[in-house]
């Protein structure tokens, strides 16, 4: 990217052979921002860090 | 159908020939078409949430700290309805590899729309120092 000051969202799930609320996690959270990179990080039901099965994300904002 | 085969176009502003607001572009995969005005994002913006900060954006005007954890961010160029879609992202510091708090996008309006964070234990209004939003949908 051009910058570090673009908008990046991320999504997922948690167990992707679940369909129910059991799915129920924190985030993903996107910081780190950097102009060739960021960071997602996927938490448990409390406060914790978890690996998640899918995480999504999308990024909008200028190129360099 | 004619057909102008060109490295560069350089123009100002692309028009539907058939319908102004419509243009056709071939999909990725090659065998079907989708539509570039509804693929384009409408608006987006990187916000602080603790100095209701915007550090950058597209199409959003300003921000208004409606008290911690809210915010009500105004579209520039309006949409067409509040029917839009918002992707958002929220993290209550630049750089930490945890994620405390919940995120939702409310009040949507063709000017605006507002983003609420909470504390995921107690739904206690919460700033954050990333709040970011993607709006995809038709503008006016």
């Amino acid at each position: 990217m051009a910058n570090a000051n673009y908008s990046a969202t991320a999504g997922g799930c948690f167990d992707i052979t679940q369909a129910d609320d059991t799915q129920a996690r924190q985030g993903p959270a996107v910081n780190n921002l950097a102009a060739g990179s960021f960071r997602t990080h996927c938490g448990s039901n409390t406060t914790s860090a978890n690996d998640w099965n899918v995480v999504t994300a999308k990024a909008a904002g200028d190129l360099a | 159908m004619s057909t102008l085969n060109v490295d560069t176009i350089k123009s100002e502003t692309l028009t539907g020939k058939t319908v102004a607001s419509s243009i056709a572009v071939t999909a990725e995969g090659g065998s079907i078409t989708t539509n570039l005005q509804q693929g384009l994002c409408k608006a987006w913006c990187f916000l602080d949430g603790y100095d209701a900060l915007i550090h950058d954006s597209f199409n959003i005007t300003h921000e208004t700290d409606e008290g911690t954890g809210a915010h009500q961010v105004n579209i520039t160029s309006p949409m067409a309805n509040a029917t839009f879609a918002i992707g958002n992202n929220r993290s209550r510091v630049d750089d930490g590899r945890v994620a405390y708090d919940e995120m939702t996008c409310n009040d949507k309006a063709t000017d605006g729309f507002s983003l609420n964070t909470a504390q995921t234990s107690n739904n206690a209004g919460q700033d954050n120092a990333m709040l970011d939003a993607i709006v995809m949908g038709d503008l006016a």
